[in-house]
């Protein structure tokens, strides 16, 4: 069981609930952008047949835009979520 | 195989080699996340077994009622608390103008008030000066008659007096002529003329008088 | 730590079987989304009847229908702007039923329909789309500028351009990802600690003592949750409304 002791580190005696949430939300982030960019690039792939390197480039890009959504939602004086 | 394929082609630069190799790193992670996600879904979680046709159905019922509840929300629920709302908005302020008129009466009223009680005070105060003005003027003129009819008064009895003055001289001259003649007389046992005695006489009144 | 493993179903909680007998099961309609009309027929109740006294000094429930309204409301209105307004019957139905869905989840031998990838991404993907529709509306092709900030290097836009789109494109998929994952995380966790109750209460004597221990874990966890249906709902509803927000005035 992969999930449990993953989810088991999110315990409710967390030392700061806040501190939690917005890792909670960082990691999402990174995850949601890296996801995004892996299915891209594997669409191309298959559509381009350059397997893999339109996978590979996206991952990164997929990456590079987890860090900004990253930044954007830590950058003092912005709202959240963006601008 | 591709990895080797993308690997073989670009050999000729180093630099790309390194990225390539970075990407060959890259992408070998993603197949293992991407291969490893459905063992994982097999192994366990029902929330990824979209091989069920449940899985699907759920969605298609899922549209079916957020749809049917957005309707009911969007055009019968929520103007109704809408309409509540507003009733409540209205009728506050509703009742807050009409306590701000009240008080806006409320307040002209006293205002009247205040004006009528300030009028009052003024006429008050004007009709009393001019009583004190009209009274003021009355002893005046009063004291002034008084005064003429006092001085003529006195002019009068100045008059009089300088009149019983002048008789009571003109009698003195008299008597005092008489008597001198008659004192001469009886001194002298001889007559002697009046007009002298009237010049001594009148000699002596006017040394008197001066 | 192996043979617990085995013994603890975590997962079993969540998966989907047909409800309401032979009608359930001829339409495939699944106890999931049994507990989505529960739901929505909650959200219409509440709000039917707190709006029905029409009182201008509300009850208890008309206070809690009002509360509903204007919380969402100032959110749209705070978020979006004047032009909320168009859009706060969605955001009301997607708070409560995303709000109701945690909570009734919490109540025993329920189901959690927040707590299905499918449930939450097709929500997700219906707020990306209609900020999508709206923004090209709005905006037309001078959407697509979104993806070019101004002021970026015209030699970066070969990256630029994909990191922008890929970002737009990760907003359903973080949207999804967050709700689910709490969501599986906090019965995943429930299940755990009572699973090691029923096991310490199978040791025998010692065995209940050691079980108040999981037992008080649960109980906290449960605190906890409650705290998390409303945040996560509050995230949904919050988010869609920044996106909105980015659709309609576009940078």
């Amino acid at each position: 069981m992969d999930p449990v002791p993953d989810d088991a580190s999110k315990s409710p005696s967390a030392p700061s609930l806040s501190a939690m949430g917005v890792g909670m939300r960082v990691g999402v982030e990174l995850l949601a952008t890296l996801m995004v960019g892996l299915a891209i690039g594997w669409a191309l792939d298959r559509w381009l047949h350059t397997s893999p390197i339109m996978l590979a480039l996206f991952v990164v890009l997929g990456g590079g835009a987890g860090v900004m959504n990253v930044w954007r939602l830590m950058a003092p004086g912005r709202m959240p979520g963006g601008k | 195989m591709g990895i080797r394929l993308g690997h073989a082609s670009a050999g000729r630069w180093a630099g790309r080699q390194i990225l390539r190799r970075r990407w060959q790193l890259a992408a070998s992670a993603a197949v293992l996340l991407i291969t490893a996600a459905p063992a994982w879904a097999a192994e366990g979680m029902p929330q990824l077994d979209f091989a069920n046709k449940l899985t699907t159905a759920q969605v298609v019922w899922l549209a079916i009622i957020f749809v049917a509840l957005y309707l009911l929300l969007s055009r019968w629920a929520l103007p109704q608390v809408a309409s509540v709302l507003e009733m409540r908005a209205t009728s506050i302020a509703g009742d807050l103008d009409a306590a701000r008129r009240a008080k806006s009466e409320a307040d002209a009223a006293v205002a009247e008030q205040a004006k009528a009680t300030r009028e009052a005070h003024a006429s008050a105060q004007a009709e009393i000066s001019a009583a004190v003005a009209t009274s003021k003027a009355a002893a005046d003129s009063e004291s002034v008659t008084l005064n003429a009819k006092l001085d003529q008064q006195i002019a009068e009895a100045e008059e009089r007096i300088a009149r019983a003055r002048a008789a009571a001289m003109g009698a003195l001259e008299q008597v005092a002529t008489e008597t001198a003649l008659e004192v001469v007389s009886r001194l002298t046992g001889t007559a002697i003329d009046g007009s002298t005695v009237n010049r001594a006489v009148a000699a002596a009144l006017a040394a008197r008088a001066s | 730590m192996a043979a617990e493993a085995h013994s603890i179903d975590a997962l079993g909680q969540f998966k989907l079987h047909t409800a309401l007998g032979p009608f359930g099961a001829s339409v495939n309609f699944t106890q999931s989304n049994l507990m989505m009309v529960i739901a929505a027929g909650l959200i219409l109740a509440l709000l039917y009847f707190g709006a029905k006294p029409r009182a201008v000094v509300p009850g208890r429930l008309q206070a809690a229908a009002e509360l509903a309204y204007d919380f969402i409301h100032k959110m749209c209105v705070d978020q979006i702007g004047e032009e909320g307004r168009r859009f706060f019957p969605f955001v009301f139905t997607l708070f409560f039923f995303v709000l109701f869905g945690n909570l009734l989840g919490l109540l025993p031998f329920s189901f959690t329909y927040t707590s299905h990838i499918a449930v939450t991404a097709t929500l997700a993907i219906t707020v990306i789309v209609l900020v999508t529709v709206v923004a090209l509306a709005i905006h037309g092709m001078h959407f697509f500028t979104y993806f070019w900030p101004k002021g970026t290097p015209v030699a970066l836009a070969p990256i630029i351009i994909p990191v922008e789109i890929i970002s737009y494109l990760s907003r359903p998929v973080s949207l999804s990802i967050r709700l689910f994952a709490n969501m599986v995380a906090g019965h995943v966790m429930f299940e755990v600690f009572a699973s090691f109750m029923v096991m310490m209460a199978g040791a025998g004597v010692i065995g209940y003592f050691g079980a108040a221990g999981p037992l008080a874990l649960n109980v906290v966890l449960m605190g906890f949750e409650l705290l998390v249906a409303f945040l996560q709902a509050y995230v949904f509803a919050v988010l869609t409304c920044i996106y909105l927000h980015d659709a309609v005035h576009l940078h």
